[in-house]
């Protein structure tokens, strides 16, 4: 088995643009198809609308169930916002005490330092530690451009990091309304679509699975930075990055949804386009060749393995997730990640990328994957 | 829409009815999708309006009249939906061919677009009111969420699956 890059990229870029070639037109298709669909109405229901407050329904037995819901609504708000009332001033010291935290980091810290801690998203569950070396090697790319602004809000991107796997993406917001007032903590940005200088998709919102997290940090009343980290499906050749969303809502997070909350949402109607010219010449790739020792389990397979500044990211195909992979021999420290990627339709396999996140780089590593009781071992021997 | 919002929780009937006059096609589909008997559709849209306007001042953020509005429907849609089916099941009521009363429009549709409406059909109630939330409507996930009570990653999930279903039946010889 000897892999090489293109083959790899190419076999994760071929399927996607052969899943993504069906989705848009799905998705066109849908589109157009209600389009068409009820934009007749009968007459009877504008009839019905214009009449609503008198017809010969039982208006006072309607309206005796509306007052009472009214009326256990009211109860509830009132409740509620005794709730809230209590609840925002320690709220307002948090995020204080946030603000003065980051401050604090900032100045004590370099900038460098500043970064990881940004980018480091163990708070979000996602072990990441790899990108510690890609900013220190001065692989995050800065994106110099104006906020693109609608209705008091301006977005704008500011860094840019990706690789065969990762894509992380900085939007710096600023706001003519108050954060803090609006008891906002996190931005998501609707209809989010991500495609290269080829119209290849490397993310959209509704059709892709490989978005992995948000990290949303308030800066001061009326600035927040948000960072979004996805798995970027082998694109790294892509040379320009096109990013569009449709509107920006500004929420607060809470670990149970309210319907309050809800309320207080602040939606923003923005199309957003920006086009990032992507610096390539700082991605190192190191690829090995894949022997196998042993198989056991004929279901399960080592597709490609390759070094990046991420760590050591293997591409295994299996017919399910439950497998176990040994490396304990050969690494010391480090913490592996599993990523399922998507399903192989040509070989009826699910992908995932296992991602050990130890920087030392190795001429020779043997491992072994367990899987339903059976074992196979590999031998990954560095190409170039 | 604001004035009228500002006149109809002043007790103002009139501006609220133009306010639902003027969403009459995005109701309407919201409620076929649930309800196929032009009755019921009616019943469902006078109900939702002096539920509505009685409940007017729990809108709090006037600009999300809309989702507010299409929750409460959606509400009375299923209520009068339950009622019907526990009419059937108990045998109180023939199963009538409701779409006969729908008087459905004759629309000059290619092979291809019946075809695609029959997929859509083969999708849950719950599927379908997703994708014309999203697709007709143009929400947003999140609005949608607000609007089912969901968790928008429960929301992206079943549009995702819906998406994949009519694409699994067009594949297995749907065509």
């Amino acid at each position: 088995m000897k892999p090489n890059v293109k083959k790899f990229k190419s076999f994760l870029t071929k399927k996607n643009k052969r899943g993504i070639l069906e989705e848009d037109y799905l998705d066109k298709k849908l589109k157009e198809y209600y389009k068409k669909v009820d934009n007749e109405v009968p007459k009877s229901f504008e009839d019905a609308i214009q009449t609503a407050f008198s017809s010969k329904k039982d208006k006072k037995f309607l309206k005796f169930i509306a007052k009472k819901q009214n009326f256990i609504d009211k109860i509830k708000f009132i409740k509620e916002k005794l709730s809230r009332s209590f609840l925002k001033v320690s709220q307002l010291a948090v995020v204080l005490f946030s603000c003065l935290c980051v401050t604090y980091f900032v100045h004590a810290t370099s900038i460098v330092d500043y970064l990881v801690g940004f980018f480091n998203l163990s708070d979000i569950n996602i072990n990441n530690s790899g990108i510690e070396q890609a900013l220190e090697k001065g692989e995050l790319q800065n994106v110099y451009m104006d906020y693109i602004r609608a209705e008091g809000v301006g977005v704008k991107v500011s860094y840019v990091l990706m690789n065969d796997l990762n894509l992380y993406l900085v939007f710096d917001i600023e706001t003519d309304f108050s954060l803090k007032e609006r008891d906002v903590n996190n931005v998501n940005f609707q209809r989010l679509v991500i495609t290269n200088e080829n119209g290849e998709t490397i993310y959209n919102q509704y059709m892709n699975d490989n978005f992995k997290g948000n990290k949303v940090i308030v800066q001061d009343e009326h600035h927040m930075k948000n960072l979004i980290f996805m798995i970027s499906d082998g694109n790294v050749e892509s040379n320009i990055l096109n990013v569009e969303f449709t509107d920006v809502i500004f929420y607060k997070n809470t670990t149970e949804e309210k319907e309050s909350d809800r309320l207080n949402e602040i939606s923003t109607k923005m199309n957003f386009k920006h086009n990032i010219e992507l610096q390539n010449e700082n991605v190192e790739n190191k690829i090995y060749d894949i022997i196998v020792k042993k198989e056991e389990n004929p279901n399960i397979k080592i597709s490609n393995a390759i070094f990046d500044y991420t760590g050591l990211n293997i591409l295994i195909l299996s017919d399910n997730s439950n497998f176990d992979i040994d490396v304990k021999n050969i690494f010391k420290d480090f913490t592996i990640n599993s990523y399922y990627i998507g399903e192989n339709k040509e070989l009826q396999k699910r992908e995932f990328v296992i991602n050990i996140s130890e920087m030392n780089e190795k001429n020779k590593i043997k491992l072994k994957i367990k899987a339903n009781n059976q074992i196979n071992e590999y031998e990954l021997i560095k190409n170039r | 829409m604001e004035e009228l919002i500002k006149l109809a929780k002043n007790g103002d009937q009139d501006a609220f009815t133009e306010l639902i006059i003027s969403m009459k096609n995005e109701l309407y589909g919201v409620a076929r999708t649930r309800l196929k008997s032009a009755d019921d559709i009616d019943d469902a849209i006078q109900e939702t309006m002096i539920i509505a306007f009685n409940r007017l001042n729990t809108l709090h953020e006037n600009k999300f009249y809309k989702t507010w509005l299409v929750k409460i429907l959606i509400n009375e849609c299923n209520h009068i939906y339950r009622k019907q089916r526990l009419r059937e099941i108990l045998g109180f009521e023939n199963i009538e061919d409701y779409e006969d009363s729908l008087g459905k429009e004759v629309i000059d549709e290619t092979i291809s677009d019946m075809n695609f409406e029959r997929l859509i059909e083969k999708l849950s109630y719950e599927e379908q009111l997703i994708l014309k939330l999203f697709y007709k409507n143009n929400y947003t996930t999140r609005e949608i969420s607000f609007v089912l009570n969901r968790n928008e990653n429960t929301i992206k999930t079943i549009l995702r699956r819906a998406k994949e279903k009519i694409k699994q039946n067009y594949a297995g010889g749907d065509k």
